[in-house]
């Protein structure tokens, strides 16, 4: 069932550091959430890599926006960029080339409302489906908490606001990544960043927070057993040590009895003999009666 | 108590001298952290229930119906864990997805700039 060291290699911890080979002589629960979370860290950097290179990569484009920006005097840089407005633009071209292209945007907006709508319906089920999936498991760590189990409950108690937060706060990612791809303005790229990057955090949080109530619960699991078979072993030591005790005691005072009746036997049997000699004396001395 | 005059504890205590060795290997490998202290349980545990000599057919069942119940609970949380890391991996993915969109998004801007380059020219 458990996955864990043997008695001969040594293995690491999440941090890195060598755990000595050959101790403890129990299965370790943890090496599937240890691998689980190596692997999402993995994932974690490649996702934080992926967002840091969003404004390399749009770095010329975003110049070119403020140019744009300045160039028709707009305030707002979003007014600038969204493809309807490009669109409407290249309408003012009457020659046949800038008119195709027009009509290329003029498609292509379309195709992108219509690619945001379908993006942010689907995207709103599957935050409707995680949410009801939060829902039961507050259910679930609802009733631990009953158990009165007061660290885990402590961390239970975080991890439903935690889940809470996560269904609210996803619906509000997805919403700035559908308005970001329709207005295309840097702004809105820049909370679509800080919404990942935030995401980010809290997602290696509670992975880093549930592999740790594992942990604390799975010590408090041991910790019980150890303390109700160890409190039986004592009982028993202590039965086997009390009747032993008992059985000394007895035999003793046994010994002591026995030493007893010898001794009376032995001062009947001497008073006996003595009586015996006395009479004997007795009958002698009368022989000697004039 | 500090950790040494724990150390000394365990050098003075009833345990196998292959055990005592093994704390004082973890005690002495750095910071006593909660992973380490667990190790150390598991393993002073492994010595008391090394002795079973006075333990009678009864009692040695009980203590195995009573580890079979531990290890009931403990896949539990094992179960749990796995739910949990799950749920962080399909969070993840769903990140990772709404990245390369966004990624997407950024390129079209790209080409978008482009073409209402090519518009002024």
């Amino acid at each position: 069932m458990h996955e864990g060291k043997t008695e001969d290699t040594g293995e690491k911890k999440i941090d890195g550091t060598e755990i000595p080979a050959g101790v403890g002589g129990q299965e370790d629960p943890f090496a599937t959430g240890r691998e689980r979370m190596a692997a999402i860290s993995t994932k974690l950097n490649s996702v934080k890599e992926k967002v840091s290179s969003w404004f390399t990569k749009a770095g010329s484009s975003i110049s070119r926006f403020w140019n744009k920006t300045k160039h028709f005097g707009g305030e707002a840089v979003a007014a600038t960029l969204s493809a309807p407005e490009l669109a409407k633009q290249a309408d003012k071209y009457t020659d046949e080339k800038a008119h195709e292209l027009g009509v290329a945007i003029g498609e292509k907006a379309v195709a992108a409302t219509e690619w945001v709508d379908d993006k942010f319906d689907k995207m709103e089920q599957g935050v409707e489906a995680g949410y009801e999936w939060s829902k039961d498991k507050v259910t679930a760590f609802g009733n631990k908490m009953n158990e009165g189990r007061d660290a885990v409950g402590a961390w239970a108690d975080k991890k439903t606001d935690q889940l809470n937060e996560f269904a609210t706060e996803k619906k509000e990612l997805v919403l700035a990544v559908a308005s970001y791809a329709k207005d295309k303005t840097v702004e809105k790229l820049v909370k679509v960043k800080d919404g990942v990057a935030d995401r980010y955090d809290k997602v290696k949080a509670y992975g880093e927070n549930a592999y740790m109530s594992a942990k604390m619960k799975v010590a408090e699991i041991k910790q019980k057993y150890r303390d109700e078979q160890n409190r039986k072993r004592l009982e028993k030591a202590k039965a086997d040590y009390d009747a032993e005790l008992a059985q000394t005691v007895a035999d003793l005072q046994n010994a002591e009895q026995a030493e007893m009746d010898a001794k009376n036997m032995a001062e009947q049997m001497k008073q006996r003999k003595e009586a015996l000699a006395a009479k004997i004396s007795l009958m002698e001395n009368l022989s000697m009666v004039a | 108590m500090n950790k040494q005059e724990f150390i000394d504890k365990i050098t003075n205590s009833p345990l196998s001298a292959d055990r005592k060795n093994k704390i004082l290997a973890l005690l002495s490998s750095g910071e006593l952290t909660f992973d380490i202290k667990e190790e150390i349980k598991d393993i002073i545990q492994e010595d008391i229930d090394s002795d079973n000599t006075s333990m009678s057919d009864a009692d040695k069942a009980d203590i195995a119906a009573s580890n079979v119940q531990m290890e009931t609970e403990l896949s539990a949380v094992e179960n749990d864990l796995a739910g949990d890391m799950q749920f962080v991996e399909a969070e993840l993915n769903s990140l990772e997805e709404m990245v390369k969109e966004v990624d997407g998004i950024v390129d079209q801007a790209n080409i978008e700039s482009l073409q209402s380059k090519i518009q002024e020219m």
